[in-house]
């Protein structure tokens, strides 16, 4: 556990010296990470504005939403999102030779051996735009509430990268699978509306299969008192990463490497 | 007439690369049509909830449900190609030709075009086909005509925005997160999320001024709507400056360029 641990920390420390060699680009993409946080504020608020008060939405607690989905995709876009991109690449070009190789788990270290700190911007701003917003909906400060919100939220984010990383695997069935990573980017910007105005269909998909609403809709509804019991997240969770340990065994087998 | 038949046999050859991707292009068209659609399950169900926005839920739904459309058919995607072949050096094979290099990206957005219209059209009609009783489209006569006009307009505005980002390549060595920059704030100025008209009030005026609404909102209201006559000056306007910006800066852009290897 502990060489992971320090295999993690030498990736880490490689992806900042990759980022202070092109500082400007990394201050632009800084920029644009918070910008991507604040531009998607605008449509969510505008919604929950003309909303009538019975939905039970107002602009403090869609702050919250849209801050919980910020610091989370952040932090995916950090640590997930530039390895599952690199996928494809892998086994077109036959570059998964070169990870295959070293004594290290493959599948292990095929998802965590690229981060972009510049992303971490916007899970600072995130944190504060949800802060802010729990403030302002005079949301009372419980220590159990934000561990079991976290725990949600967690559970979101393992839940969706572990989705993501099925739909990428399908570059070893198919010629190329690059795109599909936009439809995942697409597909998780639901998760930065409310539940509530999805239809009961749309919001169960988005609670189970693509946990896009466990990521922020879910955790905000917590942080408001709403009782949620944790056992089955949970359960799901791990039958899905156990599914994707055995998807990944099957799709490396029909990998034909370099040569 | 010898542009038109060189732009001909480069489009036919796009098109012809293009069918070599067409399961690429068909996901890429997937992720296309997503954000549109939770943005039109999100509105219907707050309008249900009793939402009061200030466009008719028809005017909405129709948006939403061909916004897809325009916003793929203004599009571009040179920027990034223009500039590796800047910093790579590929444009030098294009300088000694007797055909500008921009001819041939024309031809590649028209051709991926073709593709991708096969591809999304589709999606658009079951998109179209589950909310039928909400899409309201006009009869075939002049707004068509006007849509048309407006919607060529669109994508050499957006053409041409492409060519000033990726001429930065002349001066810079990666454009990508000025790319970045510029489709986060298409993204929501351009309408391709949701309707302009959507926005606060306070906002709309300049909403209604800056440039990016003529790259996908205005086509679209164009055809749904009835826009005045001072926003159709004005996207005559915007498509000039656009136009000349990436004409100027071109030039300026040559002049500072050494291929590789020179």
């Amino acid at each position: 556990m502990s060489r992971y641990a320090r295999l993690w920390w030498s990736c880490l420390r490689q992806a900042i010296r990759r980022d202070l060699q092109f500082r400007s680009q990394t201050l632009i993409n800084a920029f644009a990470s918070v910008a991507e946080l604040v531009l998607g504020l605008i449509p969510v608020l505008i919604l929950t504005g003309t909303s009538a008060a019975e939905v039970g939405w107002n602009g403090p607690l869609t702050l919250i939403v849209v801050g919980i989905y910020g610091a989370c995709t952040g932090l995916m876009d950090c640590f997930v999102a530039p390895n599952l991109r690199r996928i494809d690449g892998y086994v077109r070009k036959g570059e998964l030779d070169l990870i295959l190789i070293r004594p290290v788990n493959a599948q292990l270290f095929a998802t965590l051996r690229w981060m972009e700190p510049a992303e971490l911007g916007r899970v600072v701003t995130g944190l504060g735009l949800a802060v802010a917003g729990a403030h302002a909906a005079h949301l009372p400060f419980e220590a159990g509430l934000v561990i079991r919100a976290a725990s949600w939220t967690a559970i979101g984010f393992v839940g969706f990268s572990v989705l993501w990383a099925n739909l990428v695997y399908l570059a070893f069935w198919f010629e190329s699978a690059e795109p599909i990573n936009e439809v995942a980017l697409e597909v998780r910007e639901a998760g930065r509306y409310p539940l509530t105005y999805f239809p009961k269909s749309v919001q169960f998909v988005l609670a189970t299969v693509v946990p896009a609403g466990l990521i922020a809709a879910v955790p905000a509804k917590v942080l408001t008192g709403t009782v949620t019991t944790l056992t089955t997240g949970l359960l799901l969770l791990t039958a899905g990463v156990a599914l994707t340990i055995l998807h990944w065994r099957l799709a490396s087998r029909r990998y034909s490497s370099a040569s | 007439m010898r542009l038109a038949r060189v732009l001909r046999v480069l489009v036919t050859r796009e098109v012809t690369i293009m069918l070599h991707y067409r399961w690429w292009l068909a996901m890429l068209q997937l992720s296309n049509i997503v954000a549109p659609a939770i943005s039109l399950l999100v509105w219907r169900g707050a309008i249900a909830q009793g939402s009061t926005p200030p466009v008719t839920e028809t005017f909405l739904t129709t948006y939403l449900v061909l916004v897809s459309i325009v916003a793929m058919l203004t599009s571009s995607w040179t920027s990034g190609f223009l500039a590796d072949s800047i910093r790579l050096g590929g444009l030098s094979s294009w300088l000694v030709r007797p055909c500008s290099t921009h001819l041939n990206g024309i031809a590649n957005n028209i051709g991926e075009k073709v593709v991708k219209l096969v591809l999304l059209v589709p999606l658009v009609a079951v998109l179209g086909i589950i909310f039928r009783s909400e899409v309201e489209l006009p009869p075939v006569g002049v707004r068509w005509f006007a849509f048309a006009v407006s919607l060529v307009m669109a994508g050499a505005m957006t053409f041409s925005l492409d060519i000033v980002i990726g001429s930065l390549a002349f001066w810079f060595e990666d454009v990508t997160a000025v790319n970045r920059l510029r489709y986060l704030l298409a993204r929501i100025l351009s309408g391709s999320l949701i309707p302009l008209a959507l926005f606060p009030a306070a906002v709309i005026p300049f909403l209604n001024a800056q440039p990016f609404r003529f790259m996908v909102s205005f086509p679209l209201e164009v055809l749904l709507g009835h826009p005045s006559g001072q926003s159709f000056a004005l996207q005559v306007g915007w498509f000039a400056a656009f136009v000349g910006s990436a004409v100027a800066i071109w030039r300026l852009g040559l002049r500072s360029y050494q291929g590789a290897g020179a």
